[in-house]
C-alpha cells in the first residue's frame, strides 16, 4: 500500500516540470484576475484612510459601503474571474494533453510536453467533449427528477431537516458517479495515447475501469478527500489572516501559491495511479 | 454491583435535579400585579376540534371605561377575519404571500371569527345589534372591526361585563395565526380583543380602532388574562402567561384542560403541536420555556443562551423584566410563516436544520423578538401608527446585545473569513437602498409602499446608534431607561419618548440638538453622505461637500508631515467647506474620524490620503488570484 502510494507518488513529482508550466500558466490568468481586483479596489477606495482598518481584518462595512457605492466593480471583479476560468478550462485540455502524454510515455522534458500535448490536443478534446457530455446527463439524471418533485419543498417535505439531508444525500451521490466519469475519461485518453482509436479507446477505457474499479475507485474518492482537506485547512490557517505588514502579506502569498502548486500535483498523481502501463 | 449502585445514585440525583428544575420552572402567578391599568380583562374557555381546526368559546370580558366620555358602544378587533377571503383590506391587492397562490385556497382553508351571543349585566345580548365598520377604508367587504352597540351607556369610570360567545376558524396559515400539516396551531389575534378608547396626538378621546391593514401589526389595552383551553392530550401546548394547570379530563375522553393565566398583557397567544419537545431554564426570577419541533432540538441551547443573553443585558441597560416567564416558540418549517414574530410572555422565532454556530441568525431573531417584550410588551406603543418606536429600539438593541456578546466585527456571522457584526448589517440596510430617501419614518404602517422593513427597523436603528455615538453610551442608557420607566404599560407615542430625551440630555449638561435630530430622522426623508474631495498641497487647502439634506455638525481631523493634526468643526448648515491651512504638507484629512454619524452613507469617502496604506488592498487581490486558482483547478478537472 504504502510502497504504492509512494511510487506513484514519484511518479508524478518526477514530472515536476510538467506540473510548473500548468501552475505557472494558472498563475499567469490568476494574476490578470487579481489585478483587475486590485485595480478595481484601488479606484474606488484606494486614497481612503478606510484602508488602515481594512488592514487589520475583513470589515463587511468597507466592503458594503463600496459595493453600494461602486456596484459595477463586482460585475468586473466577476467577470474577469468567470473569463480566466472559461479560458483556462479551453487551455487545461492542451495542458493536461501534454502532461498526461509525458507520464504515459515516460518523459519528463517540456519539450516533450509541448510535442505530446499538440500530438494528442484535438483527441483528447473529443474524449473530454463526450466526457462532458456524460457528465451533464449523470447529473440531469439525478437532479431534473429532484427538483420536479420538489414542488414547494415547504409543503412537499414535513421537514426541511429532509429536504437538507435529500439534497445534502444527492450532492455526495453527484460527487460519486462524476468520479466515474473523470476516471473513465483519463484512462480512455491514456488508450488514445496508445494509439487507439476513439471509439475503441472509450470502450477499452469502460473495460479496464470495470476490472480494475475497486481501485480507482477508491484512488478517486482519496483525490477528492484530498482536495477538499486541503481547502479546509487552507481556509482554517490563512484565510482570515490578518497580514498586516508587507512580510505578512508576502507570506500569505507563497502559502496561497503553495497551496495551488499541490493541488496541480495532486491531478498529476491521479494521471499517474490510473497509468497502468 | 457497584455499577447498579452507582446508576441508582445517578437516578436519584437526575431525579432531585429534575424535581428541583421543574419546581423551579414553576411560573409565579403572583408576580407585581399592579403594573398596569388593568383596562381590557379576559377569561376565555377554549375548546379546541382540531379535526376541524376551530374552537368554540366562552369569553368574560371586563373593561373599564378609564376615559371622560359615556361610551354608547364597544369596538372589538375581529382580525381573523382578514383571513376569511380575498375581499378583507388585509388581503385584497394580495395574491400571493410567502410562495402561496391565495386564489386556489378551498374554502376549508379560510379563516373566521364571529360572535354568537354578548350578554350584558341586564341579561341584553348585545350581539344582535353588532355590525362590522371599517374607519380606514370605507371597504365595506372588510370584517376586521366590530362594534357592539350598549343598550345602557358606560359611565367614566365604569366597568363594563359581557359575557360572550364566539367561533374562531383558523385558516391554513398565510402569515402568523393558523394551522399547519401534522396539527399545528398556532392561536394568535384569536378572540374579538377590544379596541383602545385614548386621547389621540390633539387629545381628543375616541376609539383608536383601525382595521387589520397590511403592513401593520397590533395595538391593545393591557389587562388581566385567564385562559383555559380543552383540546386533544395528543398535543403540546404553549401559550402567553403561567401555565397554573394542565390535566387529563377524568372520563378519559383522550382531552387535556389547560389553564394559563397571566396580569399586564396586551395580547394572548398560544401554540398546539403535537411534536413539541419542551426544554426548560430559569435565569433569575425568569422561567424560560422553549418548545422545539424535535428536528430543531440541537438548536434549544442556542435559543436558550440567547434569551438569557438578552434578558441579562436588557435588565442591565432598560429595567427589570416585568413577567415571570417568556415561551419559546419554535415553529415546524412547514408552517415556517407562523414564526418570526412577538406576543407578550410568547416569541415565534425559526431556524433551519444545519446552521453552524458561526452563523447566528438564530441568536439574532430570538434577541429580536424577546427584546419586544419590552417595547411592544411592556411599553406597548401603537404599532400601527408608530411602528418605529418599537421596532427601531428593538432592532437598535439587537444590534447591541449581539455585538456585545459576540463581537461588533463578526456578531451576525463570520464563516471563512468573512463576517458581519449585526449593527453592520442594520446600517446596510439602510444605506444600500436603492433610494434611502424613499419616506419618512413617523407615519403608519399602511402608507408604506415599499421600504418599511428598511426605514422602520434598520434607519431608526442606525439613527439611534449614531446618537449614542454623539451622546455617549451612558446617556443614550439613561435616556432609555427613564423612558422605560416612567411609560411602562402607558403607550407611550413620539411626543413622550422626546420629552424625556430632553430632559435627561439637559440634566447631564449635553448641548446636543436631539429636537432637530429627530425632527430630521423621523419626519425627513434626508440622509447624510459627508465625502472629502480634496487635498490640494499647492496651496494648503482641504476641501470637503456634505451631499443629502440631512443637516448634522461633524468635524474633520487633519494631519500633516510632521506628525501634528489639527481639529476642524464643521457646522450643520454648512454644505461644504474648505479650509486653508498655513501648511502645505497636509498628508490627509479626515470626517467624522471616530465615525460617529453612523447614518452616513458611504463611511470611505470620508476620508482621503495621500499616504494611502495599498497593503489590504493587495492582500484582498491576491485572495482572489488564489481564489481563481483554485476555482479553475477544481473546475478543470474533467479537461
Amino acid at each position: 500500500m504504502w510502497s504504492s502510494i509512494i511510487d506513484i507518488s514519484s511518479k508524478a513529482t518526477k514530472q515536476w516540470r510538467s506540473i510548473l508550466l500548468i501552475y505557472i500558466a494558472q498563475l499567469i490568468i490568476g494574476i490578470i484576475v487579481a489585478m483587475s481586483a486590485y485595480q478595481q479596489f484601488d479606484s474606488a477606495i484606494g486614497s481612503s484612510l478606510e484602508l488602515d482598518r481594512l488592514a487589520k481584518g475583513f470589515d463587511r462595512s468597507i466592503f458594503s459601503d463600496m459595493v453600494n457605492e461602486f456596484p459595477i466593480i463586482i460585475g468586473k471583479i466577476k467577470g474577469r474571474f468567470l473569463l480566466g476560468v472559461a479560458f483556462f478550462l479551453l487551455l487545461s485540455v492542451f495542458l493536461h494533453s501534454g502532461l498526461l502524454g509525458n507520464i504515459r510515455n515516460r518523459q519528463y522534458s517540456i519539450t516533450s510536453f509541448f510535442t505530446n500535448a499538440k500530438k494528442y490536443f484535438v483527441k483528447f478534446l473529443g474524449v473530454v467533449f463526450i466526457s462532458l457530455i456524460k457528465l451533464v446527463v449523470t447529473l440531469a439524471i439525478i437532479w431534473v427528477p429532484f427538483f420536479k418533485l420538489l414542488g414547494n419543498p415547504l409543503e412537499t417535505f414535513h421537514s426541511e431537516k429532509t429536504l437538507i439531508l435529500t439534497i445534502v444525500g444527492l450532492i455526495i451521490l453527484s460527487v460519486l458517479l462524476i468520479i466515474v466519469v473523470w476516471l473513465w475519461s483519463v484512462i480512455s485518453r491514456y488508450q488514445i495515447a496508445d494509439g487507439s482509436g476513439w471509439v475503441i479507446s472509450m470502450k477499452n477505457g469502460w473495460r479496464i475501469l470495470k476490472s480494475n474499479f475497486l481501485k480507482y475507485y477508491m484512488l478517486g474518492i482519496i483525490l477528492i478527500l484530498l482536495h477538499a482537506f486541503l481547502t479546509w485547512v487552507y481556509t482554517l490557517a490563512v484565510d482570515d489572516w490578518g497580514a498586516e505588514t508587507w512580510f505578512c502579506i508576502l507570506g500569505l502569498v507563497l502559502i496561497q501559491q503553495l497551496f495551488s502548486i499541490v493541488r496541480v500535483w495532486i491531478r498529476a498523481v491521479g494521471y499517474a495511479a490510473v497509468d497502468d502501463k | 454491583m457497584v455499577e447498579q449502585r452507582v446508576q441508582k445514585v445517578l437516578w436519584i440525583f437526575m431525579t432531585i435535579v429534575g424535581l428541583g428544575t421543574s419546581l423551579c420552572a414553576q411560573c409565579d402567578t403572583d408576580y407585581n400585579q399592579s403594573q398596569s391599568p388593568k383596562i381590557a380583562n379576559y377569561d376565555i374557555e377554549v375548546h379546541l376540534d382540531h379535526e376541524a381546526k376551530s374552537a368554540s368559546c366562552v369569553q368574560k370580558l371586563r373593561w373599564k371605561n378609564t376615559s371622560p366620555d359615556t361610551l354608547k358602544e364597544l369596538r372589538f378587533y375581529m382580525y381573523m377575519n382578514a383571513f376569511k377571503d380575498l375581499n378583507s383590506t388585509y388581503l385584497k391587492n394580495t395574491r400571493n404571500m410567502f410562495g402561496q397562490d391565495l386564489n386556489t385556497r378551498t374554502a376549508k382553508e379560510w379563516g373566521r371569527i364571529e360572535v354568537t351571543e354578548a350578554i350584558d349585566a341586564n341579561g341584553n345580548d348585545l350581539a344582535q345589534n353588532q355590525n362590522y365598520i371599517q374607519p380606514n377604508d370605507g371597504n365595506v367587504l372588510d370584517e376586521t372591526v366590530l362594534s357592539i352597540p350598549l343598550e345602557i351607556p358606560l359611565l367614566p369610570g365604569e366597568e363594563i361585563r359581557l359575557d360572550m360567545k364566539f367561533e374562531v376558524k383558523l385558516p391554513r396559515t398565510i402569515v402568523r395565526s393558523g394551522y399547519g400539516p401534522r396539527d399545528f396551531f398556532l392561536f394568535v389575534h384569536w378572540f374579538p380583543q377590544v379596541c383602545v378608547y385614548e386621547k389621540d396626538k390633539d387629545m381628543n378621546w375616541g376609539w383608536n380602532s383601525h382595521q387589520f391593514m397590511p403592513g401593520t401589526e397590533f395595538f391593545a389595552d393591557f389587562g388581566d388574562y385567564d385562559v383555559t383551553i380543552n383540546a386533544s392530550d395528543h398535543l403540546v401546548i404553549g401559550g402567553s402567561g403561567c401555565r397554573v394547570s394542565n390535566s387529563s379530563v377524568p372520563s378519559k375522553t383522550g382531552r387535556q384542560i389547560v389553564n394559563f393565566k397571566a396580569h399586564d398583557l396586551i395580547d394572548f397567544g398560544w401554540v398546539a403541536y403535537p411534536e413539541y419537545e419542551t426544554y426548560t431554564s430559569t435565569f433569575g426570577d425568569t422561567d424560560i420555556e422553549i418548545l422545539m419541533v424535535p428536528e430543531h432540538c440541537q438548536f434549544a441551547d442556542r435559543y436558550l443562551k440567547a434569551v438569557e443573553q438578552g434578558l441579562e443585558y436588557l435588565e442591565k441597560h432598560v429595567g427589570p423584566y416585568p413577567y415571570p416567564k417568556i415561551t419559546v416558540v419554535d415553529p415546524p418549517t412547514h408552517t415556517l410563516n407562523s414564526g418570526f414574530m412577538e406576543y407578550p410572555m410568547m416569541i415565534t422565532c425559526a431556524t433551519a436544520y444545519g446552521i453552524p454556530r458561526s452563523v447566528r441568525s438564530v441568536e439574532s431573531l430570538v434577541i429580536h423578538e424577546f427584546t419586544h417584550m419590552y417595547f411592544m410588551g411592556t411599553l406597548a406603543s401603537n404599532e400601527k401608527e408608530e411602528a418605529w418606536l418599537d421596532e427601531g429600539f428593538v432592532t437598535y438593541f439587537e444590534d447591541r446585545i449581539l455585538d456585545h456578546y459576540h463581537g461588533e466585527q463578526g456578531s451576525l456571522f463570520d464563516v471563512l473569513g468573512a463576517r458581519s457584526g449585526n449593527a453592520q448589517q442594520s446600517r446596510n440596510e439602510y444605506v444600500s437602498m436603492s433610494n434611502p430617501n424613499l419616506g419618512t419614518i413617523a407615519r403608519p404602517g399602511w402608507e408604506f409602499d415599499g421600504g418599511f422593513k428598511s426605514l422602520i427597523y434598520a434607519k431608526t436603528a442606525t439613527a439611534l446608534k449614531t446618537m449614542e455615538r454623539i451622546i455617549g453610551r451612558d446617556i443614550m442608557d439613561d435616556i432609555v431607561q427613564t423612558y422605560f420607566e416612567a411609560h411602562k404599560f402607558t403607550h407611550p407615542k413620539e411626543a413622550d419618548l422626546r420629552k424625556i430625551v430632553t430632559e435627561v440630555l439637559a440634566k447631564h449638561g449635553s448641548d446636543f440638538d436631539a429636537e432637530n435630530y429627530l425632527d430630521q430622522v423621523l419626519h425627513t426623508t434626508g440622509s447624510v453622505d459627508f465625502k472629502m474631495v480634496d487635498i490640494d498641497n499647492s496651496v494648503g487647502t482641504i476641501k470637503a461637500v456634505r451631499e443629502g439634506d440631512f443637516e448634522i455638525e461633524t468635524e474633520v481631523l487633519v494631519n500633516f508631515a510632521d506628525g501634528s493634526s489639527k481639529t476642524i468643526k464643521w457646522g450643520s448648515t454648512d454644505k461644504e467647506i474648505e479650509y486653508t491651512f498655513k501648511s502645505t504638507d497636509i498628508v490627509s484629512a479626515h470626517i467624522d474620524p471616530e465615525q460617529k454619524i453612523y447614518l452616513d452613507l458611504d463611511l470611505n469617502n470620508n476620508s482621503l490620503t495621500l499616504d494611502p496604506n495599498k497593503k489590504p488592498i493587495f492582500k484582498y487581490a491576491a485572495k482572489i488570484g488564489h481564489w481563481f486558482q483554485a476555482v479553475s483547478q477544481w473546475t478543470s478537472f474533467m479537461m
